[in-house]
């Protein structure tokens, strides 16, 4: 069995937004649409305070919950836990994205551009009408992942098969592999270190895990 | 990075993975990056040359910019800078009549071609005209840590220490991807970090411990620290030896406060245990005393404008006691009812900090043993700059010297040079000089040399000696001095004239400096302007030529990479990585280099212009021992042929003589590189080498300097300068700043108590240096970070004054006012407010509609608030008024 | 301030999507209970027609907010799992039975066709019913939204529907000058039981942890909804059996205000209090060493 997983060390983040600027540009999602996204967060109260950085995006849950709303078969469950959407498909109900509890999803209903009315250059190139007017969400660059695998290479072991957020991140706190497979980073890196998953009580099981320290002495 | 390009067009930005293992965050570019798709096809660019058709200059006026053609820009200029060779290269009041101002940080030297040559080869330029150099920068910190240990700037050995004390330093944003790499595994690896700053910046949130410290009292903390460790701790928890045989902590001092002497050779004495008498330094075989009172027989000392006396039986310490006694005043307690941490914290830091020094302990680095102390100290911009700067820069190498961490692996290092040269090599640059030192070329104050008439506007010779006199001096001076007394001079003072041509590149001095409404209307006054423009902006506005360059993507230029350079850029590697072309140039945009080659033709200075080139004024020299790729002096050369020959030559040099790759071979491989010795990364085995000192703690030179600068500014009638004298002290007297602050507040006319906030600056890595505030993408990503475009409040004070999250508020210092939203936040004290970045744009698309606040409207140009080194900082008494509630 | 660090209003649906549930509510339960109305040998046609009608209007609503509109029909695809799904599959049914049914009632049939009207007004009510309860369903899987997926949202809603469409007919049968007292004291009975069940789920709510936001939106609209929509309704209802000469006026009033509430209650629960809560990271992460400060 293969299960795609991300992690994010909260101990490395600095929540510079790297990966949510490299996301944008590889994905060609349109202004205010960030399907990997970093939160900055606080918590305490002054002297007594700490600020995390958390990124955030669709967590390819085991059970996602927007996968049975879904009344087009839009959203589909890949046997290697990738969660994703044929925005072929898609009616843009956004049934699914109020189904969400990581808020993981964006309907856009029209298309908008960085400057005004007008595309630039890069948006004519990279600008992805299929995104418009339906729900859209991280992949984990799922065309990324099939055209490595297909190569023989690896995914999160080998950057070309990798998630785009994965290779900008600076601080080396994003992660990316096969859970199911004990020799992956990622599981050597979750069996070495403690961390949790977030919102497990709605029973999602999510693909997304969050070190915040090493191993349990 | 890697351009992915799709029909012609720039259309993603990747990292260049190619470079694990050799970049130290494996080819990672940061955030800012990723907006240069959008900086290339954003539709407000300058895409084809423009002159300015309305003669009057000023915010409100309408400059009347038409489209011209290349050769109407580029003729028109040149016939203005011939004219300008026909009148003479200096004007009458002995000032250069060609400026330049550049932006932040050296930066746009990697963006600017060959135009240095070009400002090479016509002769003296004036670069006093800052944008924001000496306030926003790490000012006292380059001077200062050039001078005391070749560290232009100073970072922590984060590889292998173990305990950092940051005041202020937001590595996290600032320190480009290789300090946050080396960051993020030193944490992972357990090192503790504790930063103290007002506020909880992004390096605070990634640090083990935050303590919010009152503004800029930072000095009183470290005062503090000195004192713990010098009268409350062991001299065994110090590196004694280190003390001993590589500072001039055992210089002995006579009743002046001067070192004394031999008579014959002037060489500073110690005292020898072993024969109990006075012996030069350099003795060899003595046991030297690092602490005492001892009785010298026959001494002088050596005064300014060499006043020297003469002395029998004469009373001495030794610096090292002079500076156990200056510090028994600066007690923690003392610190904590000025900086608002607690004495028992103060204590513990610096417990923490001895613990983790390993005095004693050594690593292998390279084949050589050399001590290891995993302790360092930083420090960050409003930290190291403006009053109170010297005091934090002097006692943070200090800690570092107590330990033995200065210069040696896991301490506290210096990274590169910008006043000595070779720049390429700040320990080739550590030479011996005198009285056991390094060599250091301060501007001479004495009678016979010093520059009575200002060579520059800022006058950087004549007021600061430590500033020297290399290329990148005069940007470093006092800056903001340039704009002011063009303005308004104080007493016996020549008005500077204004240049008669201004080139301006990647600078906004009308948003990036202070007093910014102000200094727009300075700008407008400059008689001719010649603006590269990416876009319209608050400068540029003032222009009279727009040039369009061709910017990231769109241009060829090979820069020098790796070695040490600037923030936390230690490498295992050093070379040079292309710059090349992802796209054609938008538009009418032209690359930098043919630029300055059509005006160093078009001006008759292309043989010098070329010379320049070959000289290594485009980043590397095109003749050594192995190879000659020089240009031809009287050949126009294409853009492509002039970075072949660079390429050529850079490989050559790099590899000995052994590889030479061409342009051609950078297009597909990106970057050369050969490795580079970790042992480099410390000065200290250079120290050793050549048996130096470092300058520390005793500033036996400043004060004597000092007195000879406040000699020469009187006999000129120059008072205004007094006050900045008084840093010249050889132990630093802790400065109150904030009552510096209020006392200026008066000076104005108004009443500091009207004003009960401090507001402060802090940069983020979405912006900083960026050249991007009309990037959409930069905007929209920075709005997940807190304080984005708002003014960060604590949310006591918020509520007490009525305040909700995103409410609108005015802010108002004695000289303006400015509007704003807030951003609630505990992580800031509640007399503190924070405005991140520097905005308040009204010419820049995009921009000027964000309607985000500013410190620097806020924050007045005042001689008050400039300190010896000519820097000021990002710190301003405001009150806050509610004006209406969010949406 | 990035969302996510603070509890967010849900923009995906909004007062169009509040429509859907107030039109597929109000108009589902009054084709049932013109159903029954026609067993008690009331007029039916009127009254299922403006139940299709407020069914058709909701949907029309909703597919004028889709983003694809022209593919509505994809939405028939996920039967096995949507309820969205299932609504529209629900839906055609029950437009094609209700059309019939009105036709039927109103003599409007061809000869050869017409059939009792009872038949198809009572499978157009039980269609009618299924209908509300996929629309309760969708609310209820909506994981994000502790306002919707409350376990006592559904009867709430549900119960909502029913009374206002109870109160619709109510209000045509005055007009037409009909006072049908068991249906009067059903809708007596059904307004006790909203108010109750608002109030148990605001609790469910407040105890489950909901988002405060969420909860200052209810308690913001408890005065108006409870004394507006319920103890108004509840006095004019008395006053009916009690002033027989007053009856139509006051039933007609009774009958708007106990919609209307109904209506009220679905517009704030979807687009005013639907809170997404924030994250909450349950341990803070260790940078370094961890602080001793």
């Amino acid at each position: 069995m293969t299960r795609y997983v991300m992690v994010a060390d909260l101990r490395r983040c600095v929540g510079c937004q790297t990966c949510t600027a490299a996301c944008k540009l590889a994905n060609g999602t349109p202004p205010g649409v960030q399907w990997r996204r970093v939160l900055d967060m606080e918590v305490g109260e002054y002297p007594n305070v700490q600020r995390v950085f958390l990124p955030t995006g669709c967590q390819h849950c085991a059970n996602p919950p927007c996968l049975d709303v879904c009344p087009s078969g839009a959203t589909q469950q890949r046997n290697d836990g990738i969660v994703n959407i044929d925005y072929d498909v898609c009616i843009g109900c956004a049934n699914c994205a109020v189904a969400c509890p990581y808020g993981a999803r964006y309907v856009v209903d029209e298309q908008q551009y960085a400057y005004g009315d007008a595309p630039t250059d890069d948006e004519v190139v990279n600008f992805n009408p299929d995104y418009v007017g339906v729900a859209s969400k991280c992949n984990f660059c799922v065309d990324v992942i099939d055209e490595g695998v297909a190569k023989g290479l690896t995914p999160g072991e080998d950057p070309e098969a990798t998630p785009r957020c994965v290779n900008s991140c600076i601080s080396g706190a994003m992660s990316f592999g096969d859970i199911d497979d004990p020799e992956s980073t990622v599981s050597k890196l979750l069996g070495e270190t403690q961390h949790y998953r977030l919102k497990t009580n709605e029973g999602t099981c999510p693909g997304f895990y969050y070190i915040w320290d090493g191993e349990e002495l | 990075m890697k351009v992915k390009v799709k029909d012609g067009v720039a259309c993603e930005i990747l990292p260049n993975l190619d470079a694990e293992g050799i970049h130290p965050a494996n080819g990672r570019c940061c955030v800012k990056a990723y907006g240069a798709v959008q900086k290339t096809y954003n539709p407000n660019r300058v895409l084809t040359p423009m002159k300015r058709t309305n003669p009057n200059k000023g915010r409100n006026e309408d400059p009347g910019f038409v489209p011209i053609s290349w050769d109407e820009a580029l003729d028109t200029i040149s016939d203005r800078l011939v004219a300008i060779r026909e009148k003479g290269l200096i004007d009458d009041a002995g000032l250069p009549r060609v400026a330049a101002t550049f932006g932040m940080g050296g930066t746009p030297v990697s963006y600017m071609g060959t135009f240095p040559a070009f400002l090479s080869a016509w002769g003296p330029i004036d670069f006093s005209f800052g944008s924001g150099q000496g306030v926003k920068c790490v000012h006292a910190e380059h001077l200062y840590g050039e001078y005391w240990h070749r560290a232009f700037i100073v970072c922590a050995d984060t590889p292998h220490t173990r305990y950092i004390v940051s005041f202020g330093a937001n590595v996290e944003a600032t320190g480009g991807t290789c300090a946050v790499t080396r960051h993020a595994d030193a944490r992972i690896r357990g090192v503790k970090r504790v930063e103290i700053e007002p506020h909880m910046s992004v390096t605070a949130a990634a640090s083990s411990e935050w303590l919010p410290i009152k503004p800029k009292t930072d000095n009183a903390f470290m005062f503090a620290m000195l004192h713990i460790m010098l009268h409350e701790h062991s001299r065994y928890e110090l590196d004694l030896s280190y003390l001993r045989d590589r500072t001039a902590s055992p210089y002995l001092v006579g009743p002046r406060g001067l070192y004394l002497r031999e008579p014959k050779s002037r060489k500073p004495l110690v005292w020898d245990l072993d024969s109990k008498s006075a012996v030069p330094f350099d003795t060899s075989g003595i046991r030297i005393a690092l602490e005492g009172h001892f009785k010298v027989s026959n001494a002088i000392d050596v005064g300014a404008d060499e006043d020297t006396a003469t002395y029998e039986d004469v009373d001495a310490e030794t610096g090292m006691s002079k500076l156990v006694a200056h510090l028994a005043q600066y007690t923690p307690e003392g610190a904590a009812a000025i900086c608002d941490v607690p004495a028992a914290t103060i204590r513990r830091i610096t417990a923490e900090y001895l613990e983790h020094a390993c005095i004693g302990e050594t690593i292998e680095i390279d084949g050589m043993t050399l001590p290891f102390r995993p302790v360092a100290v930083t420090l960050g911009k409003n930290v190291n700059n403006g009053w109170g700067a010297y005091d934090c820069v002097w006692a943070r190498t200090v800690l570092a010297m107590l330990v033995g961490a200065l210069e040696v692996p896991g301490g506290t290092i210096g990274t590169t040079t910008r006043l000595n040269r070779p720049q390429s090599n700040r320990l080739k640059s550590a030479k011996p000089g005198d009285d056991g030192f390094m060599a250091t070329p301060l501007n001479p104050t004495d009678k016979k040399n010093w520059a009575a008439t200002p060579v520059g506007r800022n006058a950087h010779t004549t007021l600061v000696p430590i500033v020297g006199n290399s290329s990148w001096s005069q940007a470093l001076g006092p800056t903001h001095l340039a704009w002011m007394f063009s303005r308004n001079p104080p007493d016996n003072w020549p008005k500077p004239t204004y240049p008669d041509l201004w080139f301006i590149y990647r600078s906004n001095p009308s948003i990036s400096f202070f007093d910014t409404e102000e200094l727009a209307e300075s700008v407008a006054r400059m008689p001719y302007i010649v603006a590269f423009a990416y876009t319209p902006d608050e400068s540029n506005h003032m222009a009279d030529i727009l040039l369009p360059d061709a910017t990231d993507l769109e241009s060829t230029q090979l820069i020098r990479m790796g070695g040490t350079k600037f923030v936390e850029q230690l490498w295992q590697h050093q070379g040079v990585v292309l710059r090349q072309p992802a796209v054609e140039p938008c538009g009418e945009a032209r690359d930098f280099t043919w630029i300055a080659t059509e005006l160093a033709r078009r001006t008759g200075i292309l043989e010098g212009y070329n010379t320049a080139i070959n000289r290594g004024a485009g980043g590397m020299p095109l003749k050594s021992e192995h190879h000659d790729f020089s240009l031809s002096p009287d050949t126009v050369y294409e853009v492509d042929e002039i970075w072949d020959r660079a390429c050529k030559a850079a490989t050559a040099r790099y590899s000995n003589g052994t590889e030479v790759h061409g342009l051609d071979w950078f297009e597909d491989h990106g970057f050369f590189v050969t490795p580079f010795k970790q042992l480099d990364w410390y000065l200290y085995p250079t120290m050793v080498e050549h048996n130096m000192r470092f300058e520390l703690p005793y500033q036996e030179r400043l004060f004597r300097v000092g007195q000879e600068l406040k000699n020469r500014l009187h006999e000129q009638g120059i008072h205004w300068w007094d006050q900045q004298l008084e840093e010249y002290a050889a132990l630093p007297h802790w400065c109150d700043v904030l009552d510096t602050w209020d006392r200026a507040v008066e000076k104005m006319g108004a009443d500091p108590k009207e004003y009960p906030l401090w507001l402060i600056s802090t940069k983020s890595m979405q912006y900083a240096s960026g050249n991007n505030v009309s990037i959409q993408l930069m905007d929209e990503v920075s709005r997940n970070v807190r304080g984005h475009g708002r003014i960060l409040i604590n949310t006591a004070t918020a509520r007490n004054l009525g305040l909700q999250q995103d409410d609108w508020v005015e802010l108002r210092s004695p000289i303006a006012k400015t509007r704003g939203r807030v951003a609630l936040s505990e992580g800031v004290r509640p007399d503190t407010l924070v405005v991140p970045g520097q905005f308040g744009h009204w010419a820049t698309p995009f921009a000027k509609d964000l309607k985000f606040p500013s410190l620097n409207k806020l924050a007045p140009m005042s001689l008050d608030l400039t300190d010896s080194t000519g820097s000021g900082a990002d710190i301003v008494r405001v009150s806050i008024t509610p004006v209406e509630h969010a949406a | 301030m990035s969302w996510g660090t603070a509890h967010r209003l849900q923009s995906f649906w909004d007062a169009r999507a509040a429509c859907n549930f107030i039109g597929g509510g109000s108009g589902s339960s009054l084709l049932f209970w013109a159903a029954l109305g026609l067993i008690a040998g009331l007029p039916y046609a009127s009254a299922a027609l403006i139940g299709l009608l407020l069914v058709a209007f909701g949907l029309v609503m909703v597919w004028l907010e889709i983003g694809k509109p022209w593919r509505a029909f994809n939405l028939f695809f996920r039967p096995q799992t949507s309820w969205m799904t299932r609504e529209g599959t629900v839906a055609l049914p029950l437009f094609a039975v209700g059309t019939f049914a009105v036709l039927s009632a109103a003599n409007l049939l061809p000869p050869l066709t017409s059939t009792p009207p009872a038949i198809p007004a009572l499978l157009t009510a039980v269609l009618g019913l299924a209908f509300l309860y996929c629309q309760l369903r969708i609310l209820n899987t909506a994981r994000s939204l502790p306002a919707w997926r409350e376990p006592w949202a559904m009867p709430l809603i549900g119960i909502s529907g029913l009374t206002e469409g109870l109160g619709i007919f109510l209000f045509l049968m005055a007009v037409m000058g009909i006072v049908p007292v068991a249906f009067v004291l059903v809708a007596w009975v059904l307004l006790i039981a909203r108010a109750f069940l608002w109030q148990i789920y605001v609790k469910a709510l407040r105890r489950s942890g909901a988002p405060r936001p969420t909860l200052q939106a209810f308690r913001a609209m408890d005065n108006l909804f409870l004394i507006a929509a319920h103890a108004s309704p509840v006095v004019l209802i008395t006053l009916v059996i009690i002033l027989p000469d007053l009856a139509i006026m006051l039933l007609a009033l009774a009958g708007a205000t106990a919609t209307f509430g109904g209506w009220y209650l679905k517009f704030v629960v979807i687009t005013r209090a639907a809170y997404i809560p924030k994250f909450e990271i349950p341990t803070l992460p260790i940078r370094g060493q961890p602080g001793s400060g």
